[in-house]
């Protein structure tokens, strides 16, 4: 296992085509946890990331003759596997969360649906921070966004890619990548600032005044 | 900077990416002196902490060894003979050879065509060559 940790990412799928099971597993055990999270967050479900991580190497095993280091990283390559196979998972299954691309739909509840985080007589109260049920609201609201912003929130802030790497796993441009991310952090904030107690929301408006 | 260019910058400076040292600098200054986009600046920190946290949090999860172990399976078999039956080399050359045996195997017999041993009425006609007129 070692001594493949040196090799080409082109080199290392030649030789898992070519039957090297070490290879595999160095692959596998290299990127599966990455895919598996992403998928996670993508669904909102352990069972669908599962299903995804396994049809994301299964398709390296029979298509990885595809992958061409020059388009890109073999991890960009895997995550835009996984993004396919979540995107058939929605298409085929009811429980995981709407996927909406392209959509104008940004969201947005209906008590809120004028509010634009960019709008300059509104200033929504500060995240309250630091707490355990922050995160489970984080993830929430994560979840309840479109699709085509849940995506670049979960490639570029929970998985810490760059607008350039994410840019190739969605296939689209850099400036697609920074404006939908830009949209999708705005309405986070909107969420989460909607999901704060009203104490809290009381105490920042108090705050402001 | 005026407000409205640093609102389009605002997440870009709050994830620390995207953002070359001026653009940063300026971003900052503007911030200082305008207490709402001070105050955007800080919810989009907020953010940026609060999903740091989530993926710190999710940070060790992974899928279960029986996907691992699943997969090896697969692996294994994709890689036994089935693989090797699929190399179109391999099925072309068997052709080519398949071919090449049937053309000698022509060839051999148009030189040397199989002749059927005689019945026994030839036989007794080839014996006996009056026989015909006797018939």
């Amino acid at each position: 296992m070692v001594r493949l940790s040196g090799h080409s990412e082109d080199d290392l799928v030649r030789r898992l085509l070519a039957g090297d099971e070490g290879a595999f597993v160095f692959v596998y055990r290299r990127w599966q946890a990455p895919i598996y999270r992403f998928a996670l967050h993508m669904s909102g479900n352990t069972s669908v990331a599962e299903d995804v991580t396994q049809e994301v190497f299964m398709t390296l095993i029979r298509e990885g003759g595809r992958f061409d280091p020059a388009l890109g990283s073999l991890s960009g390559y895997l995550f835009g596997i996984a993004r396919n196979h979540v995107r058939k998972r929605y298409d085929r299954d009811r429980f995981l969360v709407p996927f909406i691309e392209n959509s104008r739909d940004d969201g947005r509840s209906n008590g809120h649906a004028g509010r634009n985080g960019m709008h300059p007589s509104i200033v929504v109260a500060p995240v309250d921070l630091g707490r355990g049920e922050t995160i489970a609201m984080v993830r929430d609201a994560v979840l309840s966004l479109p699709g085509h912003y849940r995506e670049v929130v979960v490639l570029c802030d929970l998985q810490e890619m760059s607008y350039e790497e994410a840019a190739l796993v969605l296939a689209c441009a850099v400036g697609t990548v920074r404006s939908r991310l830009h949209r999708a952090r705005t309405l986070l904030t909107e969420k989460l600032s909607d999901l704060q107690s009203p104490e809290s929301k009381s105490a920042a408006g108090g705050m402001r005044q | 900077m005026n407000c409205v260019q640093f609102q389009e910058i605002v997440h870009d400076l709050a994830r620390d990416a995207g953002l070359d040292q001026s653009a940063r600098r300026d971003a900052l200054a503007h911030a200082d002196s305008c207490p709402r986009c001070d105050e955007l600046l800080a919810e989009a920190q907020s953010l940026t902490t609060a999903l740091r946290s989530l993926a710190a949090k999710d940070g060790t999860l992974g899928a279960s060894e029986r996907v691992e172990v699943a997969l090896i399976g697969a692996f294994r078999q994709q890689s036994g003979p089935a693989v090797h039956s699929n190399r179109p080399w391999q099925w072309g050359l068997a052709s080519v050879a398949g071919l090449a045996a049937l053309v000698l195997l022509s060839v051999l017999v148009l030189r040397h065509p199989v002749v059927s041993p005689p019945t026994p009425i030839q036989i007794l006609l080839m014996q006996t060559p009056n026989m015909r007129q006797l018939l």
